[in-house]
């Protein structure tokens, strides 16, 4: 490919990927990590353009999640902690309206195990089918549909033993039915 | 608890749910920024800083590249299209280049990066006047050569660019390498002994 046909094909491709892919980032890392794993991810993208398939969304948040995975285990190598790459351990500086509601269920996500937790976020954050899914995690739809059985039971499991007992039960129940 | 109901509950914690959208400037740099970035060097691959440092000298993204008296090589930059129209000057060849103003961050330089450079060549600022610097070639390493080359600003590129005190000085010498309409910032910038191994030891 001439460095001219590269540039139009990145151009055509990339813009469309970068607000998904920041969003895919800040659900998983903290601002500064997700900045970097952008800019790392265009770069993989753009390295390797020869190799994306016609579907550039799943491929690029396979993509994401590899680099995302480098940066985390670069960060442990210089001992800047991240425990776990849940929205449990996030930085606390998104505003949230219900932020109770959130904390809860962040703290119901971070006892799933994380493939669970991951394909309950790219079925409903990242609003992907389980075709899709299975792109971005390399397995079949069958095992994601299986795996994301399990995870909204799980989850719910969860959401139960987290829901306080005494006065507040009741509006936690009606707000988790 | 539905599946639905699980699904409103998990969109209602989405951590991205605040996020503002990039700014088109932004991924503009973005784009420019990844596509400056020689594709055959790995990620992560350290670069020796200092080489890094004074080859990224010319802090410049993607610029258009007009051959006049010499041909005129096809633009594929990025938002970007030439300044001006081709000028021909009667009595003496120019190239003409115009460089934006975006950051760029450059990986280690290679020769083998270098060699696919269809203009590369060392010249001398004569005059930086109005923010277009022109440079006398003192040896074309790739593609025509022309009398002189004149550098010039696209809209929006900072002044610090071109004439600023630590850029171009009047009657330094500098390596300059453009391909395909680009000007590969990352290989271009004052003769430093650094980049002049670069250069010798590919052309």
């Amino acid at each position: 490919m001439s460095p001219d046909h590269r540039r139009a094909k990145f151009e055509a491709i990339a813009p469309a990927l970068i607000e998904p892919i920041r969003r895919f980032l800040a659900r998983r890392t903290d601002a500064a990590t997700a900045d970097d794993v952008l800019s790392e991810t265009l770069l993989v993208i753009w390295r390797r353009l020869d190799d994306v398939p016609a579907e550039h969304l799943p491929w690029a948040y396979g993509v994401a999640r590899h680099c995302l995975a480098n940066a985390h285990r670069a960060q442990r190598r210089q001992e800047r902690l991240l425990a776990r790459i849940t929205m449990l351990d996030r930085p606390s500086d998104i505003s949230r309206v219900s932020g109770a509601l959130e904390d809860q269920v962040g703290e119901a996500m971070g006892q799933l195990r994380p493939d669970e937790a991951e394909v309950l976020r790219l079925s409903v954050w990242e609003q992907l089918g389980p075709t899709e899914i299975g792109q971005v995690l390399g397995l079949s739809a069958n095992a994601v549909s299986i795996r994301l059985y399990r995870a909204r039971r799980n989850l719910k499991t969860e959401l139960r033993k987290l829901a306080p007992p005494g006065g507040h039960e009741e509006s936690t129940r009606g707000r988790l039915p | 608890m539905t599946d639905d109901d699980l699904e409103a509950l998990l969109r209602q914690a989405d951590p991205a749910a605040d996020l503002a959208p990039l700014t088109s400037l932004r991924i503009t740099h973005l784009l420019e920024d990844t596509m400056s970035t020689d594709i055959q060097t790995t990620p992560h691959t350290p670069a020796p800083a200092p080489r890094r440092a004074r080859v990224g000298l010319l802090v410049a993204a993607s610029a258009a590249l007009l051959l006049a008296g010499a041909g005129y090589l096809s633009l594929g930059g990025f938002g970007h299209s030439p300044a001006s129209a081709t000028k021909h000057d009667q009595t003496a060849t120019v190239t003409q280049l115009t460089v934006g103003g975006a950051a760029v961050k450059c990986a280690a330089p290679t020769s083998e990066v270098l060699a696919t450079a269809q203009v590369a060549f060392e010249g001398t600022v004569r005059t930086v006047d109005g923010g277009v610097v022109t440079l006398v070639p003192s040896k074309f390493f790739a593609g025509p050569t022309t009398d002189t080359v004149k550098l010039a600003q696209t809209d929006g590129a900072s002044d610090v660019l071109l004439g600023g005190s630590n850029t171009f000085k009047i009657g330094s010498t500098y390596l300059v390498a453009a391909n395909d309409g680009q000007v590969q910032a990352c290989y271009s910038g004052e003769a430093t002994p650094e980049l002049q191994s670069l250069y010798d030891e590919t052309f």
